[in-house]
């Protein structure tokens, strides 16, 4: 309508051009250089891909969630994050299979690996509140370089601590799902050719529900809203009389919940063992930053985007396995070092302003 | 550093404060015991290979070694305020441009060392560019995806990390043959050279940190603003300094593949990498004294675990067989006690006991 706002969108273009070009440009490039063989590829590997993609994805995404929660409470992250998921993922485990829970079974419906499964959940919950009273809140959040060394500490110890309970051979771990290779059965939806399986399935309902637990707890119980309010202003909210340190208890005591689940789910595929989770991190950690490390949506889209990006453009470019997962390590990494150059606030994360 | 007073002040000024701040928390009883420990630590390492069989030098050896890698982190964290938890890729990155230098490109010791050191340098100084537009907690995240990442990649190039298995090195470091030495003789030879280089480095370093750079840096660190005020390139002193510690860890890797003329990816995982961070840290990450201290911590903690790994048991696996949960618990416990780590203890414990105010 006015000279002013006619004004702003050449501007906006070039305010923006370099964050444009990050993202684009990559993009473009990938397109052109995948395109053909996508193609040739046809519709039905490209569908496979993207199921499998959506499937990593969604792991990457729940232990994102994890990350996130912690860092939008207290602009802090969790390096033992992963650790903490693993430890809790072998509690799961002496319910499931040392105490043996997970014969019982109520037809399809694994009852007893369930039950372990939310009782590890409980008990890490327990832990991280625990490590959040005793270890993290006499710290000023402001300052790192204590909290990067807690948390660091932390990883070295519930590393070497499963590495002597439960030794570093590598465990299977039951399925909540069908498993893919059970013989004779039919265990997958066929959608155009590409297998869908039931596991798969499984972990984006498990996703779906930890969405919704997440949008339900925090928008309608008055918990959430406290935590929202400490997030959003630690200083005004206890000034109104949130107990700010419950707050944040809280919040470690739902990511480490969180966490422990994303244990669970990946466990079946990568087999238990204490340096399970150090590879799933940095897709994690990648997950959280392009969606923005303040932003649960960001770390859900992040999550999938990251799964997609791996299965899509590395499965079309790797010629095996190791170089599969090589390939996947450095556009992780590659993928963190892009968003926090050019955009550091990530797709759905808010820009910090920084007064001088 | 009060910047808003100070702004009006001549960069000499600013310089000079900087140096009586350092000099104050320094009580002459701790210069004392700080030197003593230093002379002491000299002195053992000069009459080492006198003392031990060689496989104990060796291993003590390579600890030494390691020290250059606390060193870097020291000079990154500890002065110019960059956390970095993926130390240990640099230090694998030096002993794979090592071993490729000495028998790929064929360069004799002394030149391929300065050649690898180079290299890592280079490239701590690239990601130093690319990375130092974020801060804080954001480039722990970056340096430690490096070091989770490197090892994987590394696997990539067989012909220079050997691929799966590692690689030994052909060119090995021996005693010229008119010395007439024996082979476990030869050991000796490499660590006195290791010995050299480390003490070489370790006053190079102090010298720079003591000097214009070194102040530079500190400012940076206490207060960007105001350094940039006074003329400081941010950006240039930043990576700068990331690309230094950077070569020290790779420098580190060098002689490590001096001493053992073996490389493989499997060494330089993320454990590598946090040992080094918790080392300087528990020595004191703020001074040189500490890296030397931090050393003394990697020597110390895995004899500890060798004396006290009887005592918890399962499986015939001690607890403590792993040094790693020793550095966990004792970055956790010094965090609480005293974040400057041994030397920042010293130092305040120094401060009461002086009658200096």
């Amino acid at each position: 309508m006015t000279a002013l706002q006619l004004d702003t969108k050449p501007n906006w273009f070039m305010a923006n051009w370099q964050q444009l070009a990050g993202f684009g440009l990559p993009v473009l490039a990938i397109a052109i250089y995948i395109g053909d063989d996508i193609v040739e590829g046809g519709a039905r590997l490209f569908l496979q891909r993207l199921f499998d993609g959506l499937d990593n994805g969604a792991i990457y995404a729940v232990v994102a969630v994890a990350l996130v929660l912690i860092f939008k409470a207290t602009t802090l992250i969790n390096f033992a994050q992963g650790e903490l998921a693993m430890f809790g993922s072998f509690l799961a485990y002496v319910g499931a299979v040392t105490l043996g829970l997970d014969d019982v079974k109520v037809g399809p419906i694994p009852l007893g690996l369930l039950l372990s499964i939310v009782v590890a959940m409980v008990i890490s919950a327990a832990i991280g509140a625990g490590i959040e009273r005793v270890l993290i809140r006499p710290f000023d959040p402001s300052d790192h370089l204590p909290v990067v060394l807690i948390t660091l500490g932390l990883f070295l110890i519930l590393n070497s601590l499963a590495a002597f309970v439960w030794n570093v051979n590598p465990r299977e771990f039951p399925s909540l799902f069908p498993a893919r290779n059970e013989s004779g059965a039919q265990n997958f939806v066929e959608i155009a050719g590409a297998r869908l399986f039931y596991d798969v399935i499984g972990t984006y309902i498990v996703l779906a529900a930890i969405g919704l637990a997440l949008y339900f707890i925090l928008q309608r119980t008055k918990i959430g809203l406290a935590f929202r309010a400490v997030s959003s202003n630690t200083e005004s909210a206890r000034l109104v009389g949130v107990r700010v340190g419950r707050v944040l208890g809280f919040g470690w005591a739902l990511a480490s919940a969180f966490g422990t689940l994303g244990g669970a789910l990946v466990a079946p595929k990568l087999f238990l063992k204490p340096d399970m989770m150090a590879l799933l991190l940095i897709f994690s950690f990648a997950a959280a930053t392009v969606g923005g490390l303040d932003s649960l949506i960001g770390a859900i889209v992040g999550g999938l985007s990251i799964g997609l990006i791996q299965s899509v453009l590395v499965g079309y470019l790797g010629d095996n396995d190791s170089a599969f997962i090589i390939l996947s390590l450095a556009v992780a990494f590659v993928v963190i070092l892009g968003v926090l150059w050019t955009k550091p606030a990530g797709l759905f994360g808010t820009s910090a302003v920084e007064r001088v | 550093m009060k910047a808003g007073s100070d702004l009006a002040a001549s960069p000499e000024a600013l310089w000079s404060e900087v140096e009586a701040a350092a000099d104050a928390g320094w009580p002459q009883w701790v210069r004392t015991l700080n030197r003593t420990v230093l002379v002491a630590a000299g002195l053992l390492l000069l009459i080492l290979p006198f003392l031990v069989e060689s496989i104990a030098l060796r291993r003590n050896a390579s600890l030494l070694v390691l020290s250059l890698g606390v060193l870097g982190l020291v000079v990154a964290t500890g002065k110019a305020g960059l956390i970095s938890l993926g130390h240990g890729a640099f230090v694998g990155l030096g002993a794979f441009a090592m071993g490729a230098f000495v028998d790929l490109v064929g360069l004799p010791y002394p030149l391929a060392l300065t050649a690898s050191f180079v290299t890592c340098c280079l490239f701590g100084w690239l990601l130093g560019l690319i990375a130092l537009r974020v801060k804080g907690i954001y480039l722990a995240l970056i340096t430690m995806g490096l070091a989770v990442v490197f090892p994987s990649v590394a696997k990539r190039f067989p012909s220079i990390t050997g691929g799966t298995s590692g690689r030994p090195i052909e060119n090995t470091l021996d005693a010229p043959a008119w010395t007439g030495l024996t082979d476990s003789q030869t050991i000796a030879v490499r660590y006195y050279f290791c010995l050299v280089v480390c003490i070489a480095v370790f006053a190079l370093t102090r010298n720079l940190l003591r000097g214009r750079i070194g102040r530079a840096m500190q400012a940076v660190r206490d207060g960007e603003t105001a350094a940039a005020a006074f003329g400081v390139s941010i950006v240039r002193l930043k990576a700068g300094a990331f690309g230094y510690s950077a070569g020290l860890a790779g420098t580190a890797g060098a002689l490590q593949v001096v001493l053992f003329p073996f490389v493989s990816h499997e060494q330089f995982n993320v454990f590598l990498s946090f040992r080094l961070y918790a080392a300087a840290v528990l020595g004191g990450i703020g001074a040189i004294i500490g890296a030397i201290y931090g050393v003394i911590a990697i020597v110390i903690v895995p004899t500890l675990n060798d004396i006290a790994g009887g005592l918890i048991r399962n499986d015939g696996r001690g607890l403590l067989d792993n040094d790693v949960i020793v550095f966990g618990v004792g970055l956790i416990l010094l965090t609480f006690v005293s974040p400057d780590g041994f030397a920042g203890l010293v130092q305040r414990v120094g401060r009461r006991f002086s009658n200096r105010p």
